[in-house]
Parts: structure tokens; C-alpha cells; sequence
């Protein structure tokens, strides 16, 4: 469904992104890891070319990102994305912002599309604030309803760009819940994060990436338990304080 | 009987040698502001808007243009259109239309800037939610982008409107027949209603300025203040374009803001 | 009579550019005049205005209530009337209210026009100045003043040593555009008759009908002295490393 190939970028003399190489099949759930700077945000945004790549390929659904021939509109309908600061439009209600898109790019009517709003917030459980205006929404709440605004377009892939980091901790969950939801119905996700306890639930694979290279890909158990990089080890040490790795010490 | 003898050229100051001859007076000078920002808007805000632009050409007209008539005094520019309209559009031009031309294009280049920091005030992040829901930049600028900015824009405009108004005054070295005029007038022809003269002028001016500020500074508590009054800040939002740069690797759909690096 | 002049036609003008003209006496020594005496206004009244405008701001936040209330009522006043009403009222008006031994004396004395204009434009850019001020005081850090207490300093070295350097620095950038807004305004001055630059070219005009010449070279003076008080301000903020980025775009 996604396919990286020899993908790099520079921010001026930055090279932000150094030759990344990955695969992401339909259905599947990837959690991006790793320390603040690695580039994660970066390769997430480069799969809607929220970013541009300055040398390789991507190519999604089938469609390569660089041709010029390819209907970029028409491909980011068909992906969504949630962000950290949630960029819900403050001057529509939580209703509105879910129609919005659906009713100008699908020329759905007005019912339908409503129809399709609600349902939608239904599912992220918010459908008796429909009227309210992100202003009035605390984090949780709007995060939920901007997870709502992408699935009204349908999409075959979300992309979630740290969604709980401006979070309070409390308000998390509810987030997390929704995202856990939407990977059980098979949703192809791929999720920047630093909540590991979710991609240990529910994330088909983890992809750990330093200073703008992958250097691990694995399934949860693989990277969080068994690490084999150093600088993995090092970044799961740090993280967790979890004593995986006392039984190792132990027996030096 | 003092007082009413000097209240008895109000209606000179209100409305000027209305109706025996054309309108003037206090309602003039609302009038002039009022045509100055109406006729100046379309091109302020298209000039604002492509300050924005991160094309070198497309850029520098529109800043050349605000940067000259904001470092122009608004008298020359008064007395640049009474000169040149004239050869333009032939003697029938009177002063007053001038004197609003003049205005226009004074304003103008003030609401360009207006825009500009309206449209530079809404985060990036609401254009990226726009489009990554599959919306044209057209759409989104229509219905994300362009409304909040002139939500945020409201309050500025209208303590430029105030502004205007009491500047305004100027046009009468051109024989506009205004409050200011007015006064002057009378002041000359009737020296014993010199001092009603300049309390009427004064009175007027201040009337009219200090109500609009006050309803300027509701607004500004409801949607928030803007500082208009920074000099320089040169981001360019190609996010924001209709027509994005093309640059060098052909991509030429994205949202990069990595043009000129100080973004 | 010199051969100087060429007969120039633009939009079938029929008007005779005659460039000697603003460099032939007597008319250049009337726009040498006209630089001097704008440039003695800006100076003067750019250093009154800011003097003025200081006490004003510092009255505005005086502990007695009477103080106050006449610091916001000049404020008022003089903020909702344009500064050309002040000009004219002190060179016709303002004599006449003084006792008739100094009013006399005023109106007669040849230079009145400038100090005139001098003082109507002073008190019509305190208002502004003032009230720029109080705002670059709002934004200064309450704890500042709280530590300026609690290191035991005096009220009034409190205002010296912390209050007023923070003021002005931050309100720098709209301070610099006002000042330059009083430069535009020293033009007001010729309808008073002060021999300043305006007055020239118009003086100019009347005497020859030729005013299109003068006042091209006017306007480029005012540009070019607008500009290069700009462009001061903005060393002055790199300087002291003023953030103007209030308006930038930075993402929520």
C-alpha cells in the first residue's frame, strides 16, 4: 500500500531523512518510534507530500508521489491524517468541521453528509457535542472529533502524527481507544508515537528511526523486548526503566 | 443669548454649504473615508494578499508599491492626484474626487498590510488539515483560510477606518469643504465665532473618533488585537498561494515553506 | 534665458517638464529651507513628543487617582482629534488664549509657524506615544516588577532601572512606525505657513506652475528619509534583538 524506496531529504544542509526504505501492506498497523528529531514526523508527512522528498520514491496505492501526473488532491482524500495540535477550524462547529471536506470534495448533500458526521461522532463518542466549537472542547474531545473529520472522507490510510503528545495525561486514553478501535476494523494506520504501551497492543510492526535512518523494524516484541541495535537498547533503556534487560546484566 | 449666537453655524459644520451648494461638512469627511476604504479594498487586499508570495516577482511590486505611499506624506499625495488627475482625466475632475482618489490609494497600501497580517496570523496547521482532507487549495482557502482571516481582520480595519477619518482633514488645503474647512471659514468671515469655530471642529472630530474607537475596542476584546504596527515581518506563506512556487526537484504540489529559509 | 528645458509629452500632457527649476535660485534655496526646517521639526518634536509621551504613560499608572485620570484624559482628547486640528489651534487660537503682553508677542515673532507646529505635533504624537508605551509595558513580565521589589529597590529605581528600558524595548517596532508616521506629519506644518518642505514645493508652484518638478523631488526626499529612519529601526532591532515575530506564522 506504502512503499518507500531509497527515500531522502534535506532541510537546507539537514539531511533529515537517509535512505529510507519501508513497506507497509494493507491492513497493517505501524508505530514510528524514537528519539525527538529522528525524522518521524517528517516521514509521515511525506506520505500525503505534506513534504516533499528530495531523491527516491514513494509510492501510494499504486500511485508515485513524484509524477507529476498523479492527482495529489485527489490521493489526500483517500489518506487521512490527525495532528498533534488536532487543527480543527475554530470558526466551524465540531459538526461542520466533519462535513466540510465530504460536502466540497464528494459533493455530498447536506443531509447525508450530516448523517455520515453523526454516525461518525457516534463512534468517537462525542455525538451530544456536535454543536460545540473546538474552543469549547477540551484536548481529548477535539482530538476524537479531528479523528472524526479525517474517516468522514473514507480513506484507505490514516496517518497519525503524535496525536496524544499535547495531551493531558488523563485525556489520552480516550484517544488511544479510538485509534485501538479503528485498528481492530483493519484500518491500514501508521502512527508516530510515544506511548508504547499502545504499539505493544495493537501495532502489527515497529519501525525505530535515529537521526533520520530506520534502524530497526521488527514486531512489537522484537524492538520493545529484544532489541538488537545499540542505540535501540539504549532508547528502550531510557524510556522504559523497565528491568527487560536486569536478567541480561545479571548473568555478565 | 452668547451661546446660541455661536451655535448658529452648526448646520455649516455638519453638512457644509449643503443645501444651497454641495455637500460638506462633518458628513463629508465620513463620506471621503467611507468611498477611501470602499474603492481601496480590492486592491489592498489583492496586494496584501501577493506581499505573501514567495516569488521574487510577484513580491516585490506589492511591497514597493505599500512601502512608497506608506513613506509618503498623505498631503503630497493629495496634491500629486489635484495636479496630475487634471491632465488625466480633463478639468471636469472636481476636488473632492481628487481628494477621495487620493485617499484610495492611501489606504490602499494601509489595508494591504491589514490583510497581510491577517491572513499571516492563522496557523500553518489549518491549511495542512484542509488539504489532507482532500480539499483544492482554492477550497480551502475559501472556506478554511480567507474566513478566519477576516474575522481577525474586522478589528484592524476599523480603527483604520478612525484613523482615515481624521485624516481626512487634510483635503481641505485643497478647498475640500469639510469639517476642517469649514471651520476656517468661519473662523475668517465671522472672527467674533472664531472659538465656536474650533470647539465645533473639535467637537466634531472628536465625536465621531471617539465612538468609533470605543466600538473599535469592543471588537478587539471579542476577536483580540492585532499589533499592525510591526514593521517588517517577511515570512512568505507559499502554503497559502493559489499558485505554489515551482521549484527545482518538480514537486510542484506541496506545502513546503521552505522557500526563502526564514520562514 | 537658458536653453534648459525639454518639451516632454506623456498621455498627452501638455505640460512642460522644466527640471532646472527646483536647482535655479531662488526657488532652491526655498527647498534647501524646506529640508532644514523638516528636519528641525522631526528632531525636536520626535524628542518632545517621546518626553511627553513618557510622562504621560508613567502619569496612567501613578498610585493617585487624580493623576491618573488626567494622564487617560489627555490620552483621550487628544488621541480622537487629528493632529492638523492641534497645529492650526496653536498658531490661531493658542495666542489669543494667553494673556495679550505674550500673545502679541507670539503671534509677531517670524518663526511662530514652527513652533507652533512644533508644539501641536508634539502633543498630538504623545497621545500615540503614550499609549504605545503603556501596551510595551503590558507586555513586560509581571515577576520583573516583583523582582525589582524584592531586591529593595526604591519606587522611582524601580522605574528607571527596570520599567522603562524593558518598555521601550518592547515597544520598539511600533514606537519606530509612529515616529516615522510624526515624520510624515511635519508636511501638516504648511498649512500654517512654516517654511518647511511642502510648503516649498507648493510655494514653488504657485510662483511658477511648475509644481510637478519640485514636488517629485519632495516626495523622494520624504521616501528616502522614511526609509532610512526604517531602516534604523530595524538595525536597532537586530541590535537589541527584538522578536517582531508577533505576526509570523507559527503552527498552534
Amino acid at each position: 500500500m506504502i512503499k518507500f524506496i531509497a527515500a531522502n531529504k534535506w532541510f537546507g544542509a539537514i539531511h533529515v531523512l537517509k535512505n529510507v526504505n519501508l513497506g507497509i501492506t494493507k491492513g497493517e498497523v505501524v508505530v514510528i518510534c524514537g528519539p525527538s528529531g529522528a525524522g518521524k514526523s517528517t516521514l509521515l508527512r511525506t506520505i500525503n507530500k505534506l513534504e516533499p522528498i528530495d531523491d527516491g520514491e514513494i509510492i501510494v496505492d499504486g500511485k508515485y508521489l513524484s509524477d507529476p501526473k498523479t492527482d495529489l488532491t485527489a490521493l489526500r482524500a483517500e489518506i487521512g491524517m490527525v495532528f498533534q495540535h488536532f487543527n480543527l477550524y475554530p470558526h466551524k462547529t465540531a459538526l461542520k468541521n466533519i462535513t466540510l471536506a465530504p460536502r466540497k470534495v464528494r459533493g455530498l448533500s447536506k443531509s447525508k453528509a450530516e448523517a455520515r458526521a453523526l454516525k461518525l461522532l457516534e463512534k468517537v463518542g462525542l455525538s451530544h457535542r456536535c454543536d460545540a466549537f473546538p474552543a469549547q472542547l477540551s484536548g481529548g474531545e477535539q482530538q476524537r472529533v479531528a479523528i472524526a473529520r479525517s474517516l468522514a472522507m473514507e480513506p484507505k490510510i490514516m496517518l497519525f502524527d503524535e496525536p496524544t503528545s499535547a495531551l493531558d495525561p488523563e485525556l489520552i486514553n480516550e484517544v488511544l481507544d479510538v485509534m485501538t478501535s479503528l485498528a481492530k476494523e483493519g484500518m491500514t494506520m501508521v502512527v508516530v508515537t510515544h506511548e508504547i504501551g499502545f504499539a505493544q497492543k495493537v501495532a502489527d510492526k515497529v519501525v525505530f528511526m535515529n537521526d533520520g535512518e530506520i534502524l530497526e523494524i521488527g514486531t512489537p516484541p522484537d524492538i520493545f523486548v529484544n532489541p538488537q541495535h545499540e542505540r535501540t537498547k539504549e532508547f528502550m533503556r531510557s524510556v522504559f526503566h523497565v528491568p527487560i534487560f536486569d536478567e541480561e546484566l545479571a548473568e555478565d | 443669548m452668547q451661546l446660541l449666537d455661536q451655535l448658529a453655524n452648526w448646520n455649516f459644520y455638519l453638512f457644509g454649504p449643503f443645501p444651497r451648494g454641495e455637500m460638506g461638512g462633518l458628513f463629508l469627511n465620513i463620506i471621503m473615508a467611507f468611498l477611501a476604504i470602499v474603492f481601496s479594498f480590492v486592491v489592498g487586499a489583492i496586494v496584501g494578499y501577493s506581499r505573501l508570495s514567495c516569488r521574487m516577482y510577484v513580491k516585490f511590486p506589492c511591497f514597493a508599491y505599500v512601502e512608497l505611499i506608506r513613506s509618503t506624506p498623505l498631503i503630497m499625495l493629495i496634491f500629486w492626484f489635484y495636479f496630475f488627475l487634471p491632465y488625466i482625466f480633463g478639468s471636469g475632475i472636481t476636488i473632492f474626487w481628487s481628494a477621495v482618489i487620493a485617499l484610495s490609494v492611501y489606504a490602499s497600501a494601509y489595508e494591504a498590510e491589514i490583510v497581510r497580517a491577517g491572513v499571516m496570523a492563522i496557523p500553518k496547521g489549518q491549511m495542512e488539515a484542509a488539504l489532507s482532507t482532500g480539499m483544492s487549495r482554492y477550497q480551502s482557502m475559501r472556506h478554511v483560510i480567507l474566513p478566519q482571516a477576516f474575522r481577525i481582520m474586522v478589528p484592524s480595519f476599523v480603527s483604520f477606518f478612525v484613523s482615515l477619518f481624521k485624516d481626512t482633514s487634510v483635503t481641505y488645503i485643497i478647498g475640500v469643504i469639510e469639517l476642517t474647512q469649514a471651520g476656517i471659514i468661519i473662523s475668517q468671515r465671522q472672527p467674533d465665532k472664531m472659538y465656536a469655530a474650533y470647539i465645533s471642529m473639535g467637537i466634531g472630530f472628536w465625536l465621531v473618533s471617539f465612538s468609533m474607537s470605543h466600538f473599535a475596542r469592543r471588537l478587539e476584546k471579542k476577536i483580540g488585537v492585532f499589533d499592525l504596527e510591526s514593521i517588517r515581518p517577511d515570512a512568505c506563506r507559499d502554503d497559502f498561494m493559489l499558485l505554489p512556487a515551482h521549484k527545482k526537484d518538480k514537486t510542484p504540489d506541496t506545502l513546503s515553506t521552505s522557500c526563502p529559509p526564514q520562514s | 534665458m537658458t536653453k534648459n528645458w525639454r518639451r516632454t509629452k506623456i498621455f498627452e500632457l501638455n505640460y512642460e517638464f522644466d527640471w532646472s527649476i527646483p536647482f535655479r535660485e531662488p526657488y532652491l534655496g526655498m527647498m534647501i529651507t524646506g529640508v532644514k526646517v523638516t528636519i528641525i521639526l522631526l528632531v525636536s518634536t520626535s524628542i518632545t513628543s517621546l518626553l511627553l509621551g513618557t510622562a504621560i504613560s508613567i502619569m496612567r499608572i501613578s498610585r493617585i487617582k487624580i493623576v491618573r485620570m488626567l494622564g487617560t484624559l489627555y490620552v483621550e482628547i487628544f488621541r480622537n482629534v487629528p493632529g492638523l486640528f492641534w497645529i492650526l489651534f496653536f498658531y490661531f487660537i493658542f495666542p489669543e488664549l494667553l494673556p495679550s503682553w505674550i500673545g502679541d508677542k507670539l503671534n509677531t515673532y517670524t518663526y511662530y509657524p514652527v513652533v507652533a507646529g512644533i508644539l501641536g505635533l508634539t502633543v498630538d504624537n504623545a497621545s500615540y506615544v503614550s499609549d504605545i508605551l503603556r501596551s510595551g509595558r503590558l507586555a513586560i513580565p509581571h515577576g520583573q516588577r516583583e523582582a525589582a521589589i524584592s531586591t529593595g529597590l526604591g519606587r522611582v529605581q524601580q522605574y528607571f532601572h527596570v520599567l522603562l528600558p524593558q518598555m521601550y524595548r518592547a515597544a520598539l517596532p511600533p514606537l519606530g512606525t509612529r515616529m516615522v508616521h510624526n515624520f510624515k506629519n511635519t508636511s501638516l506644518c504648511m498649512a500654517i505657513t512654516a517654511p518647511e518642505l511642502t510648503w516649498a514645493t507648493q510655494n514653488i508652484e504657485s510662483l511658477t506652475f511648475r509644481g510637478i518638478e519640485a514636488t517629485t523631488i519632495a516626495t523622494l526626499f520624504y521616501i528616502a528619509l522614511a526609509s532610512a529612519m526604517i531602516a534604523v529601526i530595524i538595525i536597532l532591532e537586530k541590535v537589541l534583538k527584538i522578536d517582531v515575530s508577533g505576526i509570523s506564522a507559527s503552527e498552534a
